[in-house]
C-alpha cells in the first residue's frame, strides 16, 4: 500500500502525458482525416496520387517503424522536433490516414438524392457539403471515430520508445526502480481502463444524440 | 455561337433544348432532341418507362450534362455538350441562370436533419442571403400554402409521404423559380395521399405564372395540368400536341398504343 502511494505521483504524471498525447494527436488526426478525405473526394488531379500514397504508406507500415523513422531520420535532414511533437505528428498522420477513409466512405454513403436536392436549390458545392452532406455523414462516422479514439489511447504507449515518459514508460521505469512488476503493471492496466471509460461513454452519448433518426430538437430561433 | 440572349424583339423561351443528345455508356438515352418551353407554359411529358423523361428534367436541372447540343434558359446557354462544353461559364453566371429552375423529386429528397421549416428556409438564407426572419415568414407562408402550417417543427421522418412531398414543393417554391420541374412526384406515394399532392400542384398552376414541366404516369393529371402534352419514346419526341388531341385523337400509332396500354 505504501508503495502505491509512493508511485502514484509518477503514474499520474505518466497518465497525464498519455491523455495529452491522445487529445493532441487525436485532434490533429481529425483535422488531417477531414482534410485528406475531402480532398480525395474533390478528385483534384495533382493531389489524388500523393494522397493515395500517403494513406497506403501509413496504413501498411508498422506504426513503430513510422515513429522511429520520424524520430531518427527527420533530424538527419535538418528537421529537429521535440520527442512529444514527433510522437503527436506520427500518431496524427497514422490515424489521420485511417480517419480520412472513414470520412470519405461516410460522405459517399449519403444518398445521391441529397446532392441532387442541393443542386436543385442552387447551392454551391461548398455550401452543400457544409450544411447538408457533412452533417448527415458525421453520425455515420461517429462509431468508427470512437473505436479509433480507443485505439489511439492504446497506441500512445508506442511513443515511450522515443523517450516520452507516458503511462507505460513511467510504469516500466518504476518497475526497474522498485521491482513489484505485478502490482505496478496492474495499476497501469486499471488506469488505462479508467481512461478508456469516458471515451466509451462519450462515444455512446454522441451516437445516441445525433445518430440516424433525427429526433426532434428544440426548434432554432 | 455566343452566350448572348436571343434578339430582344421576341420574348425568349423559358427553356430550349437544341439538338441535345445524352448517352450513358453505349446507350443513347436522349437522341438529338429539340424542345421549347415558353414562359408560363405547362407541359406534361409522358411515355413508357426508360424513354428518357427523367433524363430530360435532370439535364435541364444540370444534374446531368449533355453529350451534344445546348440547353438554354431564358436565352442564356445553361449547359452544352461537345464543343460548347469547353467554354464553361464563370460559376456565378452559371448559378444565376440555374437559379431560375426548381425541381421536385420522386423520392422527395428532403434534408432529414432539418425540420420542415428549416428545409424550406435553408436555401433562401444560405443561397439568396435572405434575412432569417424574412425567410422564416416566407417558409411559414409556403407551408401554409401546401396545407402544412402546423408541421413546421416536424422532421421529415415524422411526416407521411404526402406531407413530405408537399414540404418538398414548398422548399422548391421558396427559391422562386420561373421554371418548375416535377418528376413523378406521386409515384412513391400511397394511393390515398396522391390526391392531396396533386391538388397542391393544381393550385400552383392556377395561382402562379411559373412554367411547369411535369413528368407523370397519372394521365388524368397530365391532361388537366397541361397546355401541351409531349409523348416520347426511346429518347425522341413522338408527338407534341394539345392535351385534347393527344388524349382524344392521337395521330401517332405509338401514342395510341401507349395510351391504350395505360388504360388497362
Ligand atoms: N446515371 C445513369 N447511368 C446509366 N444509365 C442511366 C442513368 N440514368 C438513366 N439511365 C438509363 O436511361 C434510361 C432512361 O432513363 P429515364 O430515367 O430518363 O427514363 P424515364 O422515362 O424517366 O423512365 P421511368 O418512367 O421508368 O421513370 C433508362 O434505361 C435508364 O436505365
Ligand atoms: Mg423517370
Amino acid at each position: 500500500m505504501n508503495l502505491l502511494l509512493e508511485i502514484s505521483p509518477v503514474l499520474l504524471r505518466g497518465a497525464y502525458t498519455t491523455v495529452l498525447l491522445t487529445l493532441v494527436s487525436g485532434t490533429c488526426a481529425l483535422l488531417v482525416g477531414f482534410a485528406v478525405g475531402l480532398a480525395r473526394l474533390a478528385r483534384t488531379r495533382w493531389l489524388s496520387i500523393p494522397l493515395a500514397i500517403y494513406i497506403e504508406v501509413f496504413r501498411n507500415t508498422s506504426s513503430l517503424v513510422q515513429i522511429f523513422y520520424f524520430f531518427f531520420v527527420l533530424p538527419l535532414i535538418g528537421i529537429r522536433l521535440e520527442a512529444f511533437t514527433t510522437g503527436c505528428l506520427v500518431l496524427a498522420l497514422n490515424f489521420g490516414a485511417y480517419i480520412s477513409e472513414v470520412v470519405r466512405s461516410a460522405i459517399l454513403s449519403i444518398d445521391r438524392g441529397q446532392h441532387d436536392a442541393t443542386i436543385a436549390l442552387n447551392m454551391p458545392t461548398s455550401l452543400s457539403y457544409r450544411r447538408i452532406i457533412i452533417p448527415q455523414a458525421i453520425p455515420v462516422m461517429l462509431p468508427a471515430f470512437g473505436n479509433y479514439a480507443l485505439e489511439l489511447l492504446k497506441a500512445t504507449s508506442l511513443v515511450s520508445l522515443i523517450t516520452i515518459t507516458e503511462l507505460t514508460f513511467s510504469g516500466a521505469q518504476l518497475v526497474q526502480y522498485y521491482g513489484h512488476p505485478t502490482l505496478i503493471y496492474m495499476s497501469i492496466f486499471v488506469i488505462y481502463l479508467l481512461l478508456a471509460l469516458p471515451l466509451v461513454a462519450l462515444n455512446k452519448a454522441l451516437e445516441r444524440h445525433s445518430g440516424g433518426q433525427w429526433k426532434p430538437k428544440v426548434p432554432t430561433t | 455561337m455566343d452566350h448572348q440572349s436571343t434578339s430582344a424583339s421576341q420574348a425568349p423561351l423559358a427553356a430550349e433544348f437544341v439538338n441535345v443528345s445524352k448517352s450513358f455508356g453505349a446507350f443513347t438515352i436522349i437522341d438529338d432532341l429539340n424542345l421549347q418551353i415558353r414562359p408560363s407554359e405547362r407541359v406534361s411529358l409522358i411515355g413508357p418507362s426508360g424513354s428518357g423523361k427523367t433524363t430530360i428534367l435532370r439535364l435541364l436541372m444540370t444534374l446531368e450534362r449533355p453529350n451534344e447540343g445546348e440547353i438554354k434558359v431564358f436565352g442564356d446557354v445553361l449547359s452544352a455538350g461537345g464543343e460548347g462544353a469547353a467554354k464553361a461559364r464563370p460559376d456565378r453566371e452559371f448559378r444565376a441562370i440555374r437559379g431560375k429552375i426548381g425541381m421536385v423529386f420522386q423520392q422527395f429528397n428532403l434534408f432529414p436533419h432539418m425540420t420542415a421549416l428549416e428545409n424550406v428556409m435553408e436555401a433562401p438564407v444560405q443561397v439568396l442571403g435572405t434575412q432569417r426572419q424574412e425567410a422564416r415568414d416566407l417558409a411559414e407562408c409556403l407551408l401554409k400554402r401546401v396545407g402544412l402550417a402546423e408541421k413546421g417543427a416536424s422532421y421529415p421522418s415524422q411526416l407521411s409521404g404526402g406531407q413530405q412531398q408537399r414540404v418538398a414543393i414548398a422548399r422548391a417554391l421558396a427559391m422562386k423559380p420561373q421554371i418548375m420541374l416535377f418528376d413523378e412526384i406521386t409515384s412513391a406515394l400511397d394511393p390515398e395521399v396522391i390526391g392531396e399532392v396533386l391538388e397542391v400542384v393544381h393550385n400552383l398552376a392556377h395561382e402562379t405564372k411559373m412554367a411547369m414541366l411535369v413528368v407523370t404516369h397519372e394521365m388524368g393529371f397530365a391532361r388537366d395540368i397541361a397546355d401541351r402534352v409531349i409523348f416520347m419514346e426511346r429518347g425522341k419526341i413522338v408527338e407534341d400536341a394539345s392535351p385534347g388531341e393527344i388524349f382524344n385523337s392521337p395521330r401517332n400509332d405509338r401514342t395510341k398504343a401507349f395510351l391504350n396500354a395505360i388504360k388497362r
